[in-house]
């Protein structure tokens, strides 16, 4: 290898270790404007004293309120960040992200029924597992009607017709809802909002969030082989179908996890991987780390956000994200024209 | 086992290979043995199932029949032992994200489970890509595309090279730069199969020729043998002239009346 060729590569490694390095700094400070910040301002001193005194204003304000408000905001943004990496290299495609498999909109289903049947205020954790239970069949529907050997085109579609059939299961189930208290409560809970969560919800969303995370960030080799086709990702010893129904599972499993504690929050699967890619050489593998940190970083700011924007009651995060990720993402997208001209056969 | 029994052992043997996609029979009874050190060149009209046995012999299409490697079945080897077996260039290869060319490259290594940068390298300085090294690969021209493709299937070093096409987007230069190269590296005891359309470079540069029609052999013999009673004529539905270029050389070309 050339001196300049071996540099070149040892460089980019070396970048992106800064950058995550660079994000994780980030995000460390985000979370800590996310303890500080709310209707109840704590200083540094305050957070400190709370963090290992269980009881007090600051104690309740800490572990009651604002540090599972922290860890849902990372584990939630940074799985957004990281499936979407992972199904856009799966997908060999730039627009892909967890809704284009249906899964958020199934969970958004086994949610809804449960708001609609009004038992979540009385077994909060039903709503919880409704979602992860809607998100899970999507998966197996997915499997089912496509087989393990077919290939993206069909996946997509298959995905688009769930996704779609969700929706329209959703709007059924508003449309018949008894009374107007639970629309209200079924279309802001569709907003998408991590205020009011308990260390309950983030002990039940958890375990599946980090399991599904670590299966995707293993999945990267396949994702790189990807990049020259099924067929040549497969003559390296890739098993596409294997890595298909692996990366589908776990984004399945990680979604319905997401969705159950904090509803629909967009845009931040398809903006965290476009915002890294550039920094990575577009190499799929490497995005996944970084796309995950990114999307910490961007919903635990969003959060940040709304509870910083005076209103007189909370505006939902995924109006945030929406509003702010549409435009960005649009855009990113015409200023970096080279990711739209992919040269498939 | 002696010497001369690992030499004149197959590397590959397909025994009544046939592939079907859906219930359509692509490929059909198709039997040969391949040796270390053949450039064999699979030529035959387009729908003759050329690709689709490449595929079958590359792990990715299923298939009845047998196919040993060195003498075991494939279903024995797992896909890391095959994949550092077979090397395979598919048609009109595609590369999705503007990655550098270097890392397109370096993907040859991923069988091996390294990065080994000689190798990298010397596969790169080998078709000729050096210098695009740190360029995005969606940035190439097709000929350019074409040639880091076939750096990253040298990379792996193989020692089966299958090739579906790999000249039919080059200038005539980079033709005959690729058709050396694949020589050479089945001059190095590598076997080397390429599907080509180009009868003339077939015809020059490999050291067997392959006629498949309708998913059957239907001619097996050396580029000299081929020209021989009509086949290609029979073959392609076309009249073929052999000309001399005047240096010792044959050519084929193709009448333009059927």
């Amino acid at each position: 290898m050339t001196i300049q060729a071996a540099s070149a590569v040892h460089v980019r490694t070396s970048h992106v270790r800064v950058l995550n390095l660079g994000l994780a700094s980030l995000l460390l400070i985000a979370a800590l404007g996310s303890v500080m910040v709310g209707a109840a301002p704590l200083s540094i001193h305050d957070v400190w004293e709370g963090v290992w005194r269980h009881s007090g204003v600051s104690g309740i304000i800490f572990w009651d309120i604002r540090f599972p408000r922290l860890i849902l905001s990372v584990a939630i943004g940074g799985f957004l960040g990281l499936s979407g990496a992972a199904l856009q290299g799966l997908l060999q495609n730039p627009l892909a992200e967890a809704a284009v498999f249906g899964a958020p909109q199934t969970a958004a289903v086994g949610a809804v029924a449960v708001l609609y049947l009004g038992v979540s205020d009385a077994l909060s954790f039903w709503l919880p597992l409704a979602a992860i239970g809607g998100a899970l069949l999507s998966s197996v529907a997915l499997y089912g009607l496509v087989g393990r050997q077919a290939g993206s085109t069909r996946f997509i579609l298959a995905g688009l017709a769930l996704g779609s059939l969700s929706g329209a299961l959703v709007a059924l189930i508003i449309s018949l809802s008894p009374n107007p208290f639970a629309m209200t409560e079924i279309l802001f809970w569709l907003m998408g909002s991590i205020e009011d969560r308990s260390m309950r919800h983030v002990l039940l969303a958890l375990p599946f969030v980090v399991v599904a995370s670590l299966v995707l960030l293993r999945l990267g080799g396949g994702y790189r082989a990807l990049t020259l086709g099924d067929d040549t990702a497969a003559s390296l010893g890739v098993d596409v179908g294997r890595l298909r129904l692996s990366t589908i599972v776990a984004v399945s499993v990680g979604c319905g996890a997401c969705v159950a504690v904090s509803g629909t929050i967009g845009f931040i699967g398809l903006m965290a991987p476009h915002l890294v890619r550039p920094f990575v050489a577009n190499d799929p593998k490497r995005a996944l780390l970084s796309s995950g940190l990114t999307g910490a970083l961007m919903l635990t700011c969003a959060d940040l956000l709304v509870r910083l924007i005076p209103s007189t009651s909370e505006i939902r995060i995924g109006v945030v994200t929406a509003l702010l990720g549409a435009p960005f993402f649009l855009y990113v997208m015409l200023s970096d024209r080279s990711l739209y001209r992919s040269e498939g056969p | 086992m002696t010497h001369e029994a690992i030499v004149s052992r197959p590397l590959l043997r397909l025994n009544d290979v046939r592939v079907a996609l859906g219930r359509r029979e692509i490929v059909a009874d198709v039997t040969a043995d391949f040796r270390a050190g053949e450039f064999v060149v699979i030529l035959g009209p387009n729908g003759a199932g050329k690709s689709t046995l490449l595929k079958a012999i590359a792990g990715i299409l299923g298939f009845r029949g047998k196919i040993e490697m060195l003498g075991r079945p494939m279903a024995d080897l797992n896909a890391a032992e095959r994949s550092r077996l077979i090397g395979y260039l598919p048609q009109n290869g595609g590369i999705h994200w503007p990655i550098p060319v270097h890392d397109i490259v370096t993907l040859g290594r991923m069988p091996h489970g390294d990065a080994d940068a000689a190798i990298v390298e010397q596969a790169m300085t080998s078709c000729d890509i050096r210098h695009l090294a740190s360029q995005p690969a969606t940035e190439l021209s097709g000929g350019e595309r074409t040639r880091v493709l076939l750096a990253r299937l040298l990379a792996v070093r193989a020692s089966i090279i299958i090739a579906d096409e790999p000249v039919s987007s080059l200038d005539p230069a980079h033709e005959i730069a690729v058709m050396r190269l694949l020589r050479q590296e089945a001059d190095r005891g590598r076997l080397v199969i390429a599907v080509l359309h180009d009868i003339g470079l077939a015809h020059r540069f490999a050291s067997r020729l392959l006629a498949l029609k309708q998913g059957r052999i239907v001619a097996d013999a050396s580029p000299k043998d081929i020209l021989q009673g009509g086949l290609l004529d029979e073959l392609f539905g076309l009249k073929f002239d052999v000309a001399s270029t005047g240096r010792g050389q044959q050519s084929l070309v193709a009448r333009h009346e059927f």
